[in-house]
């Protein structure tokens, strides 16, 4: 199985992201970039296999821990929600059209569109 | 159902559908789309019980539960957010269906960073309480088709529901620590359901806010809420007005305090969640002076849930709620009022079966054993004499949402 690995748009500031600000851009309550673009949150249906890897490598956390998280702020009216998408393909393109994006890919679907980051 | 109630459900059912295919290119569209978005949900409950009523004629079979949502945000900016649902809910006697104004807010957050968020919402917002009331009336943020009746009392939703007012909110990040602190002030939306729990009747007369209630919430967050707690409350003051004449009972005054202490774990296969609540009560200057009293109802329950494979969960909970917490078996208070002792009490076992059929429906259902009729509505139940103590529910919920 491969490797995910955190992207982001290329125009996104930051080259090293802190775990816990990973953890705050994905729950959904770091909402910008130090230069102040909006952040979009890109991020595969809650039973794919990489979404389970990403939370589980990245976050430390289950995806249900995510959803409860992301279901109290959209459905008592204080946040929205990440954008989700089909597979692995949207997701390259969405952030890779999208400034502020970030999400997550498999290694080997990684090209110049987007741009990996590491977290310290 | 009327053939009012039968088009408002029509209506409402064509605006979901409406905007469902709406959704598919909501992401692919303009930047300002990006920044809008839409959920909605639709759900239809089957209420089965041995003895009294709950949500209908459930004695029989009843089909009057049914919940539709739909909510619309906007974030203009990080720090702006716009947002409101709207509600239409049936819930047998206690809710008639129509639609309602679930929260409609501003929320402020102009202090954020990845250390801590401060900011302040205006409008009507859902009353901080406890782990599920802020979600309460969506199927899918709820463990089960009823929420424990020992915290989250049917009868008494009204006050918990939402207030109509501002609320200032906090939270602090440190490592794999959080905490969340949420202060609420305003006025609840009153109705008949109210003045059934704390006047056990609909008087002629008008049973209202007597002056602004305060809510609040803190909450300390282990590793994104794999450990939580947390403390949180309502204080509430209630008028009844009643019409000039009414022999039965005068105007007084009813003050609520009601909190919450909640606990959960979360593991990737199970959960186990707790929660402990107290509500005193107290009637002031009613008459006649016998009206006036005070009490201390409290509620609590222990659940497990495990997730046996992604689409399927299984649910074990015990609840017990008194309504005097210095009277468990009812006793005293059915020698003052001369009605059966069960009516103050109640001990339920619930076991509970949910099957995630798509990540956009769900089928889930729900087994209780019942000792005690506390939880139970007067308006659904006027005659306590036909009540049973020992009873059991079953219940099916169907949903949908995106």
């Amino acid at each position: 199985m491969l490797a995910v690995q955190l992207v982001v748009n290329p125009s996104a500031p930051d080259t090293k992201l802190s775990p816990s600000t990973v953890r705050a851009l994905f729950n959904m309550r770091l909402l910008q970039w130090p230069d102040g673009t909006p952040v979009r949150v890109y991020v595969l249906p809650d039973d794919d296999t990489l979404h389970r890897q990403f939370c589980k490598r990245y976050l430390g956390v289950f995806p249900h821990q995510l959803r409860y998280s992301w279901n109290r702020r959209v459905y008592s009216g204080i946040g929205q929600s990440p954008h989700q998408v089909e597979n692995v393909e949207e997701m390259r393109r969405r952030i890779a059209d999208t400034p502020g994006a970030i999400g997550y890919l498999p290694e080997d679907l990684i090209d110049d569109s987007v741009r990996a980051i590491e977290m310290e | 159902m009327t053939a009012y109630e039968q088009s408002k459900w029509n209506s409402l059912a064509a605006l979901l559908l409406a905007v469902v295919p709406g959704l598919a290119f909501s992401g692919e569209g303009p930047e300002w789309l990006e920044r809008l978005q839409l959920h909605a949900f639709l759900s239809q409950g089957y209420v089965h019980t041995t003895h009294n009523q709950f949500m209908g004629d459930s004695e029989e079979g009843s089909l009057d539960f049914r919940e539709a949502g739909v909510n619309l945000s906007l974030r203009p900016s990080p720090s702006w957010l716009f947002s409101a649902q709207l509600l239409s809910r049936k819930a047998g006697e206690m809710s008639n269906g129509s639609v309602n104004l679930d929260y409609g807010l501003v929320d402020f957050t102009p202090f954020s960073s990845e250390t801590w968020r401060i900011g302040v919402i205006g409008g009507r917002f859902k009353n901080p309480i406890g782990l599920y009331n802020d979600t309460r009336d969506v199927p899918f943020t709820r463990p089960s088709v009823f929420l424990p009746q020992s915290i989250y009392w049917e009868k008494l939703r009204d006050i918990m529901l939402s207030s109509d007012g501002g609320q200032f909110h906090g939270e602090f990040f440190h490592g794999r620590h959080s905490l969340l602190l949420e202060l609420g002030i305003g006025r609840f939306t009153t109705n008949e359901n109210l003045e059934w729990a704390y006047l056990g009747n609909d008087w002629p007369g008008a049973f209202e806010n007597d002056g602004l209630s305060r809510v609040g919430r803190l909450q300390y967050e282990f590793e994104e809420g794999r450990v939580r707690l947390a403390l949180s409350g309502i204080e509430a003051n209630l008028r009844f007005e009643a019409e000039p004449g009414l022999p039965t009972v005068g105007s007084g005054k009813t003050r609520i305090d009601y909190w919450v202490a909640s606990f959960q774990y979360n593991a990737e296969r199970w959960s186990l969640t707790a929660e402990y609540m107290r509500e005193p009560v107290e009637w002031q200057s009613y008459l006649p002076p016998t009206f006036n009293d005070s009490r201390e109802a409290e509620g609590y329950y222990l659940q497990g849930t495990w997730r046996t494979t992604e689409a399927w969960e299984v649910l074990l909970r015990y609840e017990a709620a008194y309504l005097d917490r210095h009277d468990r078996d009812g006793s005293r208070q059915s020698s003052l009022s001369g009605l059966p002792a069960h009516l103050y009490f109640s001990r339920i076992w619930s076991l509970g079966l949910t099957w995630h059929i798509t990540s956009h429906m769900m089928l889930r259902g729900q087994f209780d054993i019942a000792d005690g009729t506390a939880p139970l509505s007067a308006r659904e139940n006027p005659d306590p004499a036909a009540m049973e103590r020992h009873w059991k529910l079953f219940s099916l919920l169907f949903s949908v949402g995106f």
